[in-house]
């Protein structure tokens, strides 16, 4: 910050790309990226999604700025301040940022939702983007990004923990839409108002016991097919989960009535999300109908459950489709101590490793890791130091 | 006696910390490490296939780039996971939920 030309922070590769640039956005770090898909034959540089969520950082941030390769495998980008939706700057109409996805992007919403959670809590000014076009995808996709319900039911309540008022945050859903192929594609229109701002997110200590699931919840959704598929999900993944739970309750999101007009994409899928009687643990399930369809949703609902049982079993405070989020917050939150009980399956994956020397690179502390003690040694205890991130006094890009 | 002899326990959390941030290692080797994969058998396939060492360093090259990237859901061949999930798993799960008999519990 006070240096005006620091050093770039150098990365190769395209993986973990949005996670480098909010981490650089956060830390007001320039990064340069080289290496992107530079192996590819087909489609090397950056993808169209990358594009998208480079143009959506830039409406939510003033002064950032990036040089793409002629080629597209290389980029730099100079990050600027986190402003939101400031009237008149960026925000067109009212006071929310309308940010088009083009058909060529097939990731889910929850590839850019998730990230853009990430910088709003740090905004200066509300952070309110409506996202619509046919690549607003809200289902999960195979891909593997989650769907908007599991980041709603699963995410979203993560932040209450680190003093972020999740009643402040606001997602809606005005039009839900799945993959789907050809010229209906996505279509979906999705309003995230994120209106709780911190001066400075407090750390957490989930080193305990992760407790027992108390309840599952879900929602089954599908657009532009017949609305008895959500029955039919719900009634498989019934049947494995009601041996185990006495309380679920999936809800259903039936197919809008103008989907045909609106051209959304068609198909269905599931979400499933078990809270635990520890509040803040929470695990999440996603499927999702391929676009070429010929699946059963039976198959789905049962396929949905299984992996839900699996991430139950994988255990922790955290699961790991959540991690990255909780320890990205823990490390830019403020400057304590705080500790976070991983099961030693989520920890030990490529990307929470390569979360923690992203991290490192960027200037945070490292972790420390040691075993808990109190059970069969399934669980790690990382304890994380922030770095005191705040969105005050924070006058220079 | 084998399991004694020598042979380190995986999924230490002190391993793990150690290789964390040693930028020799890339994460794929962190992780292969800290799951217990033999090193002396490594060593030895890298002996063997010297000849195809071509090969050998473009099938890893396919391999990263086979990687689905930045997913936020885990992907799971469904039949294992079908085959897995059996009613005595089922079973040996009950005890992370409420509903479990908590009794059970208690006694141990």
């Amino acid at each position: 910050m006070s240096n005006p030309n620091p050093a770039f922070l150098r990365f190769t590769g395209h993986k973990a790309f949005a996670q480098r640039l909010v981490l650089s956005t956060l830390t007001g770090r320039p990064i340069h990226i080289s290496g992107i898909r530079s192996s590819s034959p087909t489609a090397p540089g950056l993808a169209p999604h990358e594009i998208s969520f480079l143009r959506l950082l830039e409406a939510v941030t003033n002064g950032s700025s990036f040089q793409i390769s002629y080629t597209g495998t290389t980029i730099t980008y100079h990050p600027g301040l986190i402003t939101g939706a400031i009237a008149g700057a960026g925000a067109v109409e009212g006071d929310i940022i309308e940010h088009n996805i083009p058909s060529n992007c097939t990731r889910g919403i929850s590839y850019f939702l998730i990230p853009l959670a990430l910088l709003a809590p740090f905004s200066k000014a509300h952070m309110n983007v409506r996202f619509s076009g046919p690549g607003v995808i809200t289902s999960a996709t195979e891909s593997g990004d989650m769907s908007i319900d599991s980041f709603r039911l699963a995410i979203l309540p993560l932040y209450g923990l680190f003093g972020i008022p999740p009643a402040r945050i606001d997602l809606s859903i005005k039009q839900r839409s799945c993959p789907g192929r050809g010229d209906r594609k996505g279509n979906g229109i999705v309003e995230l108002r994120f209106a709780s701002q911190v001066r400075l997110p407090k750390t957490l200590h989930m080193n305990r016991s992760s407790g027992r699931v108390k309840k599952i919840g879900g929602v089954a959704y599908c657009s532009g097919v017949s609305a008895s598929n959500n029955k039919r999900m719900i009634h498989a993944a019934r049947g494995v989960l009601n041996a185990l739970s006495s309380d679920i309750k999936i809800a259903e999101a039936p197919p809008g009535r103008d989907d045909a007009r609106n051209n959304v994409g068609i198909g269905f899928g599931m979400s499933l999300v078990a809270e635990s009687s520890v509040p803040g643990v929470i695990y999440s399930a996603d499927v999702v109908a391929p676009s070429e369809g010929g699946v059963l949703p039976e198959d789905l609902g049962t396929r949905c459950a299984y992996q839900l049982l699996e991430a139950i079993d994988q255990g922790g405070c955290v699961s790991w489709a959540a991690a990255k989020t909780v320890l990205t917050l823990m490390a830019m939150g403020s400057e304590d101590v705080g500790r976070l009980r991983l099961s030693k399956a989520v920890i030990g994956t490529e990307e929470v490793v390569g979360l923690a020397r992203d991290l490192k690179t960027f200037g945070a502390s490292s972790w420390g890791l040691r075993e808990a003690e109190d059970d069969e040694g399934a669980d790690v205890l990382v304890s994380v130091k922030g770095s005191g991130v705040g969105n005050v006094g924070r006058k220079v890009a | 006696a084998k399991s004694l002899h020598g042979k380190k326990r995986p999924y230490q959390a002190a391993d793990l910390a150690r290789m964390l941030y040693n930028d020799k290692l890339s994460i794929s080797e962190v992780l292969q490490r800290w799951k217990g994969a033999d090193e002396d058998e490594e060593e030895e396939n890298i002996e063997d296939d010297d000849e195809d060492d071509d090969f050998f360093s473009k099938s890893k090259q396919a391999r990263e780039d086979d990687g689905a990237e930045d997913r936020t859901v885990p992907d799971y061949d469904y039949q294992d996971l079908a085959a897995r999930w059996s009613d005595d798993a089922i079973e040996a799960l009950r005890a992370k939920f409420t509903s479990a008999d908590l009794l059970d519990e208690d006694g141990d």
